[in-house]
């Protein structure tokens, strides 16, 4: 088991496990498990010792970072909140976009892991995040690079637009 | 056992069509343009009236994807760059480029502009400045016009979204027949101008309409009475009066879109003293104008805008400076600007893919 995920915030939290699709366990807390839209659907039905979800499209090396994020998500929301409450100035939400943006720089292949992640666990700011990266990435290519990199066969018979 | 399993997901590497379709909502048109030739499924996307539907939405809450056009005197257009930091304007073609007559820039809606050309005869043109794209419209019926009298032409363009039909507005006044007013409306759906009885007296500056919830305002002029908003609801049949703020007598007013909203700057044009700003929360909605803002030192020889850019409202400039506001921290500033000396019809716009193929009118 990877040692990373184990809280040791007191007084114990809920947890909930999740298998990732090379078999590693990660024990993780109910709200961090919650940020996906998968598991918080019909969460409430499941009886509290079998909080175990297996993510067979998911490996290892992508659900260590996809637990990064919504951790981070999870306790920003918190100090923004909290910071919102005692009316005292945050930049909470610029330095999380800041994370984001750093968390995101990644290479094609593990962006492209956490983009499949993030749509089949429905994590939807992250799916956003991951979206909006691999647009600015493609952004100044040429076809036949998108090509390449989509894995996209070249059936087309269209001539670029008229007006360009 | 890992690395396995990696690999085989890989090889696969075909994106579903959901996050492909969310992908290409998220670029800018003249990269589309580049990706129209990548496969045939692309080609279809971007040609989809739904992706072009959610496309334009998405550009019109990205900030960075605003663009303006400015005229320089006679037919030279010019647009920003698309990069957010670079601020030299960059000359742009377009139908009329090569008649070399005075052009008018309507307001513009969906990433669509209205450019009217009045040289020898008139001549209504739909344009897309994003894919080229344009569309010209045919002739307005001729208005037989009194013996004497100044002709006045004001143009607008809108969208109704539950017809999904654009509209042309041209209201006609001859300044001195107070009673010959006239408008006439063109539909894209069904291709045919329609007469509107008793357009308002509007004196602006031809293209003066602002497109507000789907409804073009004016400021109605008559000599006899105060200034007041007056406005047409796309795919209607009369104009109506607007629901002005509760201040009291005659000043003159300015209005523009403020992030979306119908904004009014009521100022002295004389003294240049006294400028309020105002806005209506809710949209034809009187007790929801909110008074935003009074500037009482000398605001001399400035125009007054009405416009946001980069969350401030920009109030007036004198064409080097501007006056802005911010209503996130309620204050003023002035600040140097892009030079406007010598533009007029500065238009705010979006990049869209809107074209007159995929319109698909009812």
């Amino acid at each position: 088991m990877k040692d990373s995920f184990n809280p040791s915030i007191e007084p114990p939290k809920k947890t909930v496990t999740l298998v990732s699709s090379d078999g590693y366990d990660f024990e993780v807390e109910e709200e961090v498990a919650l940020e996906s839209q998968v598991i918080k659907d019909g969460f409430e039905d499941k009886a509290v010792d079998d909080r175990e979800y297996l993510l067979f499209n998911v490996h290892s090396d992508t659900l260590e970072l996809i637990i990064k994020y919504c951790e981070k998500h999870v306790s920003s929301r918190k100090s923004i909140s909290a910071a919102a409450a005692s009316s005292s100035s945050s930049n909470g939400e610029e330095a999380l976009k800041e994370w984001d943006e750093h968390f995101i720089s990644v290479d094609t292949n593990t962006l492209y892991d956490i983009l499949m992640a993030a749509d089949y666990l429905n994590i939807k700011s992250l799916l956003d995040l991951a979206i909006q990266k691999v647009a600015d990435t493609i952004h100044g290519r040429s076809p036949e690079q998108i090509r390449k990199k989509f894995n996209i066969e070249n059936d087309s018979i269209i001539d670029p637009w008229a007006s360009e | 056992m890992s690395s396995s399993i990696r690999q085989s997901k890989r090889r696969k590497g075909v994106l579903p069509h959901e996050i492909i379709f969310e992908i290409l909502s998220r670029l800018p048109v003249r990269t589309l343009g580049r990706f129209k030739c990548v496969c045939k499924s692309w080609f279809d996307l971007i040609r989809d009236p739904f992706f072009v539907d959610v496309h334009m939405n998405r550009a019109k809450e990205n900030n960075d994807s605003l663009k303006y056009m400015v005229r320089l005197k006679g037919n030279r257009l010019y647009s920003n760059s698309s990069h957010p930091d670079d601020y030299r304007l960059q000359a742009v073609n377009h139908p009329f480029k090569t008649s070399h007559n005075e052009i008018q820039v309507c307001n513009s809606c969906n990433g669509l502009l209205c450019l009217i050309s009045n040289a020898e005869k008139e001549t209504i043109c739909l344009w897309n400045p994003a894919t080229g794209d344009y569309k010209v419209l045919p002739s307005s019926p001729t208005v037989d016009p009194p013996v004497w009298g100044r002709l006045h032409i004001e143009y607008g363009f809108g969208y109704c979204h539950s017809t999904n039909n654009y509209e042309v507005v041209k209201v006609v006044n001859y300044c001195d027949f107070d009673h010959y007013l006239v408008a006439y409306v063109y539909s894209l759906a069904n291709g045919l101008w329609r007469r509107i009885q008793g357009g308002p007296c509007i004196t602006g500056d031809g293209t003066s309409g602002v497109l507000v919830n789907e409804s073009l305002n004016w400021i109605e002029s008559h000599c006899s009475c105060n200034p007041r908003v007056v406005a047409f609801d796309i795919g209607g049949k009369e104009f109506r009066v607007v629901p002005q703020p509760g201040y009291g007598d005659c000043s003159f007013l300015e209005i523009g879109k403020l992030g979306g909203k119908l904004g009014l700057l009521r100022y002295d044009k004389w003294t240049g003293t006294y400028l309020e700003g105002w806005v209506m929360q809710d949209y034809g909605v009187g007790d929801s104008w909110t008074k935003l803002f009074i500037v009482n030192q000398g605001i001399y020889y400035f125009t007054a805008l009405c416009d946001t850019m980069n969350n401030l409202i920009n109030v007036s400039t004198d064409g080097r400076h501007v006056l802005s506001y911010d209503p996130k921290r309620g204050i003023m500033s002035y600040s140097e600007c892009i030079s406007f000396a010598g533009f007029s019809d500065a238009r705010m716009y979006i990049e869209s893919l809107v074209g007159f193929n995929n319109l698909q009118l009812q």
